[in-house]
Order: C-alpha cells, then sequence, then structure tokens
C-alpha cells in the first residue's frame, strides 16, 4: 500500500481524540464514584458501559495506526541501539516512575478488600471494618425509607409459587426454621469487600414451601420501594446452592437493620447490590 | 513510513465499535441527561490537553532551568506519584460522598491521610535524591 504519511497521522490523531476523553472520563468519573459522589445527572452504570465501548474502539483505531512504530521500537536493530541521552528521565525511568505511583496506590487503597493491609488503606473510601456490627454498608435503612416497615412488628415473610400458592411466614416462625450458617463476603463492585458468618434459613428451603423444586429460580423482594436493586433474581444454580441464605443473623447477631433486618438475601458470587436486603417477597418462578 | 496490513481492518472495526457505543449511549434511556455525559466527557479532555499539559510542560521548562541533569529524573518520577496520589486521593479528601445516614461511607480523616503518604513519598524520594546528589560521575 502506497505510504501516505498525512493520512496516517489525521487517523491517529482523530483516535486520540475519544481514546484521551474516553479514558480520563472512565478513570475520573469511576474514581469519584467510589466515594459515593455524584456531581453529575447522566445515569452511571449506563455511561460508563456506552464510555467504554467508545474508547476500546478508540485504542483498537490507535493500535493500528501504530502498529509500525511498535514493530520498529521492539526489532532487533532497535534493541542493540542504546537510548541517546535526554534531559532528563529515561523510558526506563519513566516505566519505574509509573509503576511506583501504580503501587502507591494500590498499597493505600487495596486494604478495603484485602483485609491483612487494611491499615495501610490510607485513602480508601471504606474501611473493611468499619460500619454496624464491624461491616461496611452502601444504603442505609434509613436511605432506602424502610425503617417503619422493616421494624414494624406487622412484618411477614410472603413466599410465592409457580402456580400462586402464597404462604406467609412471621419473624418467629423464619426464626423457628431449620437454621444454616455460611461464611461470605458483600462484596461491592466499588470496590471494597467484607466476610461475615451469617446465619438464617435455605432459600430453597422456602422455595419448597411453595412447591418450588430443584431447577426453578427465585426472585427476591424488598420492602424498598422502586429503586433499581429493590429487587433481584437467584438462578437455579444460586438457588439450590448450600450457602444461598435468607440471612437473619450477622457474626452471631440479630442483622442491623442497615444490613437488612429483619431478613436480607446472602448467596455467594454475587455483586453486593444484588444481595437484596430487607426481604419482603420470595417468588418462585 | 510504511502503514501496517493490519491498520485498515483495525481502524474500521475500531470505530465500527466507537460508533456503536456512540449511538447506544445517545439511545440509551438509561443514560438520561446526555448533556452532563457530554460535559465530562469533552470536559475531561479539555482539562487533560488545556490546563494540564500546558501547566506540566511549563513546569517542566522552569525546573530544566533549576535542577541539575543528575538530580532530574529522581524529582520527576517523585512529582509523577505525587501528582497520581493527589489525583486519586482528591474525592475522599473533598468528603463530596459523605451521607449523614452512613458513617461507613468514606469513615477516615483523608486529609491527615494524605499527609501521611505524601510525607513518605518524598521520604523516599528524598534519599533517592541525595544518593543521586552524591554518587560518583559516571
Amino acid at each position: 500500500m502506497a505510504a501516505d504519511p498525512r493520512r496516517r497521522t489525521l487517523v491517529e490523531r482523530l483516535s486520540l481524540i475519544p481514546l484521551v476523553a474516553g479514558s480520563f472520563f472512565m478513570l475520573t468519573t469511576g474514581l469519584i464514584n467510589t466515594t459515593s459522589w455524584a456531581p453529575w445527572t447522566f445515569g452511571f452504570t449506563a455511561a460508563h458501559f456506552w464510555t467504554s465501548l467508545i474508547t476500546i474502539g478508540a485504542l483498537i483505531v490507535h493500535i493500528g495506526a501504530q502498529l509500525p512504530v511498535t514493530r520498529r521500537a521492539l526489532s532487533r536493530s532497535a534493541a542493540r541501539e542504546p537510548e541517546p541521552a535526554g534531559t532528563g528521565l529515561s523510558r526506563r525511568g519513566l516505566l519505574i516512575s509509573v509503576a511506583a505511583a501504580a503501587g502507591t496506590v494500590t498499597l493505600t487503597t487495596i486494604g478495603q478488600t484485602v483485609r491483612p493491609l487494611r491499615e495501610l488503606a490510607l485513602l480508601a473510601p471504606r474501611h473493611p471494618d468499619m460500619g454496624p456490627q464491624g461491616i461496611p454498608v452502601n444504603k442505609t435503612a434509613v436511605g432506602a425509607r424502610v425503617v417503619d416497615t422493616a421494624e414494624s412488628p406487622l412484618y411477614t415473610l410472603k413466599l410465592v409459587g409457580r402456580d400462586g400458592q402464597e404462604r406467609l411466614l412471621t419473624l418467629d416462625e423464619l426464626r423457628a426454621l431449620p437454621r444454616h450458617e455460611a461464611e461470605l463476603p458483600i462484596a461491592c463492585v466499588e470496590g471494597w469487600s467484607a466476610s461475615a458468618r451469617w446465619g438464617g434459613v435455605r432459600v430453597r428451603d422456602l422455595a419448597a414451601m411453595v412447591g418450588g423444586s430443584d431447577g426453578d429460580e427465585v426472585v427476591v423482594r424488598s420492602l424498598q420501594k422502586g429503586g433499581s436493586y429493590s429487587s433481584s433474581r437467584l438462578n437455579a444454580t444460586h438457588v439450590r446452592h448450600d450457602d444461598t441464605l435468607l440471612a437473619l443473623e450477622i457474626n452471631g447477631e440479630t442483622l442491623h437493620i442497615d444490613h437488612g433486618f429483619p431478613a436480607r438475601l446472602i448467596s455467594p458470587n454475587r455483586p453486593g447490590v444484588q444481595q437484596t436486603k430487607w426481604v419482603a417477597r420470595l417468588e418462585v418462578v | 513510513m510504511k502503514r501496517s496490513r493490519a491498520f485498515w481492518p483495525m481502524t474500521i472495526a475500531g470505530l465500527a465499535l466507537s460508533v456503536y457505543g456512540l449511538v447506544g449511549l445517545l439511545g440509551d434511556t438509561a443514560v438520561g441527561d446526555t448533556m452532563s455525559w457530554l460535559t465530562y466527557f469533552a470536559g475531561g479532555l479539555i482539562v487533560h490537553d488545556l490546563v494540564w499539559a500546558p501547566f506540566v510542560a511549563l513546569g517542566s521548562v522552569l525546573l530544566l532551568r533549576v535542577v541539575p541533569m543528575r538530580l532530574r529524573p529522581v524529582l520527576q518520577g517523585t512529582l509523577i506519584v505525587t501528582a497520581t496520589v493527589l489525583l486519586v486521593a482528591y474525592p475522599a479528601v473533598s468528603g463530596k460522598g459523605r451521607l449523614a445516614n452512613n458513617p461507613s461511607i468514606l469513615p477516615l480523616d483523608y486529609p491527615r491521610n494524605l499527609l501521611i503518604v505524601l510525607a513518605a513519598v518524598w521520604a523516599v524520594g528524598c534519599i533517592l535524591l541525595v544518593r543521586a546528589a552524591f554518587a560518583p560521575r559516571r
């Protein structure tokens, strides 16, 4: 193909606009979001999803335009030529500096999920020990407007079967059911996680009370009205898992209302926002 | 320089993905306020290219005049780490995400912690600067 340096440069330069704008957008708004601060009015998760595609596309264009440069820099003849003396930091020095910057940021934040390093987590937006009952909280009962309904003595859990049969359970009836324990983390997509020992009733046992059988899925609904995370769906594998519980206790204590009193879902390998709190209803589907 | 054989396939594939992302973004009701998105998308580019890059360039010119060659690499490295730590710490230090009903969000004293981290970074930087200053000339 005929060499046309101007055209290549143009494509390369144009691809830098979405590449820089997109990378900067993903990094800064993502970082700001982990501190629960939202100075913008766009929908964060949807905007991040689409912007990531824009950015990855620009990166592919940029790599395509830069391939000859990359190939030349990695060729054997280039390896034999020493780097010419500059006016400051060498290429190797720059790589070391970037590694040191990334290392410093990692070391001072990773303790929010790697417990042994928690005392070093000086800049982390969460501390894995700080929160009610020693576990952080994302949405409080006040924030979700469920204080009155969750603390109501009239609370009942409603089970709904595939055929429409219903069963109501009071909190005392729930506590009287066979109790199981599981050691599971709340793992937030924002980057923090904290483990606890949960006690409660297996979801599959509750599903079986309204005719649920192996292979059924379960929709879990909260007392919370509205909001993207007021319900979640358990697939059949999650439903049949021994550790999938409707938890009533955390580390041997009754759940704090901010952890979902009277009952919350806890299940392995699910993001924290899908561990539905203040559960009012289980529907076998 | 000759174009790579992968130039057009990668340009077309990358462009298609970017356009798909942009069209998806504009058509997604969950994104909602597209102008707010554009402010942050274009605003980041403007801040990066028209504020941050000139600031770094100007600072570099000044440092070139003042700082002798043998100290420059360590000083540059220390400044790169400092700028990164400041950028990453800013949202937490500002405390804007704090919620009265949820003390587990931003539970630490971030201004104090930022000073501790910067002090540690500069302690290491200073040791390396002293070592560079007294290293035998090559």
